[in-house]
């Protein structure tokens, strides 16, 4: 967590000062406080689910299912489990954080967010209703197999 | 996800039982009140509260750095981006663009769609698409508030050069599909002008 605030704290003043440069700093601050605002009601709905869960998840399935010893299931299962998961990153990635991250290998961790951002389930009906059956058929056809490729890639160059 | 923890069911006790069968939270909020009554269900709302505490400050920089990059990306960029018939610039050009456009599925798809309609190409779209969800600029705050700089960093570099190939192979292998789209594209896009949806599909 320390290595997040200080990657988060230098890339906050990096584009603070960006901002001041260009005499936007006071705008882009009301504008991070009003994007907090608005996403705060989701995001504590999130944390409350997220505490319901840790209780509740049996920590020993989760590790047969996704953990190191779990092998190739884990980039099976993982994309599988990414995909299924609704909710924007603000739901996403607090769940992650609470629920898988300790236990998924790196590889299933990519496997994982990768496939909750690429093939999500819940775009499919945007993508039905503003772009066709067709795109829908090209796009999944190309990405579908993407998530447990670029897991398996990340655990062979750094698990 | 309730598939795979019906898996887990089997493998975890009885007092898990009822664990599969939701993922809302008034349900696990139940769940919890079935299986260890009101002091489990607090110790969910606590649990939460308490993560929500730890992250605080964290969250405060990554809204800092969000806040500040929406600032900088203003529409008249987008729109200038837009405009210039980004489709002959292929998918270089759209993966820059899905990297940087702000916005859910409820405002990217019918953008694509408009983008489709003005000329673009559909492989410079399938680049678009995996790079607005593969790593959005503005997802990377909070992906490493939650994630960690080290996973973050290795998919970054992993997935770097998919939303090009991608698309670069959608242009390359299927050059007809372009017009099949497109026209289908229309077609919807027609349909939905008749309903009267949304301001964001016009020009």
């Amino acid at each position: 967590m320390t290595d997040a605030v200080i990657v988060l704290s230098l890339m906050a003043v990096i584009f603070l000062f960006i901002n001041y440069r260009q005499g936007k700093h006071f705008e882009s601050l009301k504008e991070a406080k009003k994007m907090f605002l608005s996403i705060l009601p989701l995001l504590l709905c999130a944390f409350v689910i997220v505490g319901f869960l840790d209780i509740l998840i049996p920590e020993k399935a989760l590790q047969a299912w996704l953990g190191a010893e779990s092998g190739w299931k884990g980039l099976i299962f993982g994309p599988i489990i990414g995909a299924l998961i609704q909710g924007g990153p603000y739901a996403f990635f607090p769940l992650f954080d609470a629920v898988f991250r300790e236990t998924v290998t790196t590889g299933t961790a990519i496997a994982m967010i990768t496939a909750w951002g690429m093939i999500n389930v819940g775009h499919l009906p945007y993508e039905f209703t503003f772009l066709g059956p067709r795109f829908v058929l090209l796009k999944n056809a190309i990405y579908l197999a993407i998530p447990s490729l670029t897991g398996l890639l990340a655990d062979f160059l750094f698990g | 996800m309730c598939a795979v923890q019906s898996k887990w069911q089997k493998e975890s006790n009885r007092e898990q039982d009822h664990l599969g069968y939701g993922i809302s939270r008034p349900h696990y909020g139940f769940n919890c009140f079935y299986q260890g009554g009101t002091p489990l269900v607090g110790g969910g709302f606590l649990a939460g509260g308490k993560t929500l505490l730890q992250v605080f400050p964290l969250l405060i920089i990554a809204f800092v750095v969000a806040g500040s990059v929406s600032t900088l990306i203003s529409k008249e960029m987008v729109n200038r981006w837009l405009g210039e018939e980004a489709g002959w610039k292929g998918p270089f050009l759209g993966t820059l663009l899905g990297a940087m456009v702000p916005g859910g599925p409820f405002f990217f798809y019918p953008l694509m769609a408009t983008l489709i309609i003005s000329g673009a190409n559909i492989g410079t779209m399938i680049s678009f698409v995996a790079a607005k969800t593969l790593w959005y600029v503005g997802r990377i705050p909070i992906e490493i508030a939650f994630v960690g700089v080290r996973i973050t960093v290795i998919r970054f570099i992993i997935t770097f050069a998919i939303p090009v190939l991608a698309g670069a192979a959608v242009n390359y292998f299927l050059p007809g599909y372009t017009a099949r789209i497109r026209s289908e594209v229309e077609l919807l896009r027609a349909k939905g002008e008749k309903s009267g949806k949304g301001g964001m599909q016009d020009d």
